[in-house]
């Protein structure tokens, strides 16, 4: 139960950062590397608040050890834009659509959107409220969100910008 | 909440692993992808004082089909992958389906079948149609390796045949049969990233007119996924029609042991095992899965 020190790759910067087997990744994200845009809601799988990419894939960072990330890379919500003074397109459909209320939802909600974005540039409505199944939202009621991400369908600029933070190098 | 305190292990080999759980297989959960156990240990539903991650492991994330010898879906292989893998949506739909109705994207890309498996849950999605499937286990240990057939592999709920010092390496499926049809439907009160309230996976030829090598398999309506067979028994040998597969319907209702709980009643579970059972007995019959 010593803490062991990991390696890993978030948002394009090598971290080294001890930590207990028993820390989850989203506790070692927002506790350790103090990366607080990725939320904890349930803790259990259901809201999606916690939302990050590990290898490019999108998980719940509530369900995975902060140990198992070590020698891989993690894109958080922090890394999603392309620059420090550029949104990724998803983050202005969601500002445009007034698809963000009280916020807490709104990192998962994007990290979501722009995996979907990535893997089916051309998603229609259905396919965009399946994959947002397992991201809850208590405030929006969900039909901003979804027209914001539809927005982003045929722009063509969400599918580069996905591929790229889905590989870790945004 | 905080997980409870446990030993982590990464072995890269399957002796590493060996070693890792030595004669502490009692204390060990394997971890694939943790989104059952993580939840579980957090909950107290189990206990252990030590992980061991199997996803360092060479070849166990591999998915390898061959006309001749079927599939095989390793240890670490995502369900993600599985749903997505060309060979599984052209040979076995059903599998891909079922998938596609299991919990979230995001669960998707960490979860693993196996887990799913071991997991020895009566609600596992992807039993009810790996079972229909013909589908074996490979289990492996420190000095040998054995297979078995998936159905009765899960004992009871969080049970299952293999020993604590063991693991399940991959799981196998037959060659794909072109004539077997083969459908999985689940309901569940919540449409989306809900356990099911009841799971029906159903599979049967047609031959000259009759109903033969019927499968019938329900979740979430027994302490294991179970095998329907005396509703499979109505159908086998028989023209299906209507009035037939109204009785095998109405006999897998009498055949399975649902308990009330928060997502249904039994009587509820009971309606819908006959309900879905018609359906998907319908639905092979009319050729459409
Ligand atoms: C929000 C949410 C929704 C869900 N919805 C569904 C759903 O709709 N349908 C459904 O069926 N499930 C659902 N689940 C449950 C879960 O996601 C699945 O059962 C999943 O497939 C488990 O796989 P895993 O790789 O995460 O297993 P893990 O959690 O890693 O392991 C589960 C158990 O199996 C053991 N184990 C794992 N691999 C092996 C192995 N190779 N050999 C021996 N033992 C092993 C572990 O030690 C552990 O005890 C849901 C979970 C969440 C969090
Ligand atoms: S905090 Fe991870 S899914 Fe809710
Ligand atoms: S904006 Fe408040 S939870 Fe979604």
């Amino acid at each position: 139960m010593e803490p062991r020190t990991i390696t890993l790759t978030v948002n394009g910067d090598r971290r080294c950062v001890a930590v207990r087997p028993n820390l989850t990744l989203v506790e070692a994200l927002r506790d350790e590397l103090h990366l607080t845009g990725t939320k904890q809601g349930c803790g259990t799988g259901d809201c999606g608040a916690c939302t990050v990419y590990l290898d490019g894939r999108p998980v719940n960072s509530c369900l995975t050890l902060a140990v198992e990330a070590d020698g891989r890379s993690v894109t958080t919500v922090e890394g999603l834009a392309p620059s420090g003074t550029e949104l990724h397109p998803v983050q202005e459909a969601f500002i445009a659509h007034g698809a963000v209320q009280c916020g807490y939802c709104t990192p998962g909600m994007v990290m979501s959107s722009a995996a979907l974005l990535s893997r089916e540039p051309a998603a229609d409505e259905p396919s965009v409220r399946h994959a947002l199944a397992g991201n809850l939202c208590r405030c929006t009621g969900y039909t901003k969100i979804v027209e914001a991400v539809l927005a982003c369908v045929g722009d063509g600029s969400c599918g580069a910008h996905g591929a790229a933070a889905a590989e870790g190098k945004a | 909440m905080r997980l409870p305190a446990f030993d982590y292990h990464a072995p890269a080999t399957l002796d590493e692993v060996f070693a890792a759980i030595g004669d502490r297989g009692r204390d060990t959960q394997l971890l694939a992808g943790g989104t059952d156990l993580l939840p579980s240990l957090r909950s107290g539903k189990r206990r252990c004082r030590q992980v061991v991650a199997l996803k360092g492991v060479a070849g166990l994330d591999a998915i390898r089909f061959d006309p001749e010898t079927g599939l095989e879906i390793g240890a670490c292989a995502l369900l993600a992958e599985v749903q997505d893998n060309p060979a599984v949506r052209e040979h076995y739909p059903v599998l891909a389906s079922a998938i596609r109705t299991l919990a979230t994207v995001q669960v998707r890309h960490k979860a693993t079948v196996v887990g799913n498996l071991c997991n020895a849950s009566p609600c596992a999605d992807t039993a009810p149609p790996l079972m229909a499937l013909g589908a074996r286990v490979r289990i492996v240990g420190p000095d040998d390796q054995h297979e078995l057939p998936l159905d009765g592999f899960i004992t009871g709920p969080r049970r299952t045949a293999r020993e604590p010092e063991e693991l399940i390496s991959s799981v196998l499926v037959p060659p794909p049969d072109p004539a077997l049809r083969t459908v999985f439907l689940k309901f569940s009160p919540r449409s989306k990233v809900d356990i099911s309230a009841v799971s029906v996976a159903a599979a049967l030829r047609l031959e000259d007119g009759l109903a033969r090598a019927v499968g019938i398999f329900l979740g979430t309506v027994a302490p294991t996924p179970m095998r329907a067979a005396s509703a499979a028994a109505a159908l086998e040998g028989l023209e299906p029609t209507s009035e037939v597969i109204d009785l095998a319907a109405r006999t897998a209702r009498g055949e399975c042991q649902p308990v009330t709980d928060f997502r249904a009643s039994k009587e509820y579970k009971q309606h819908l095992v006959e309900v879905l059972t018609r359906r998907a007995l319908r639905a092979l019959v009319e050729g459409g899965a």
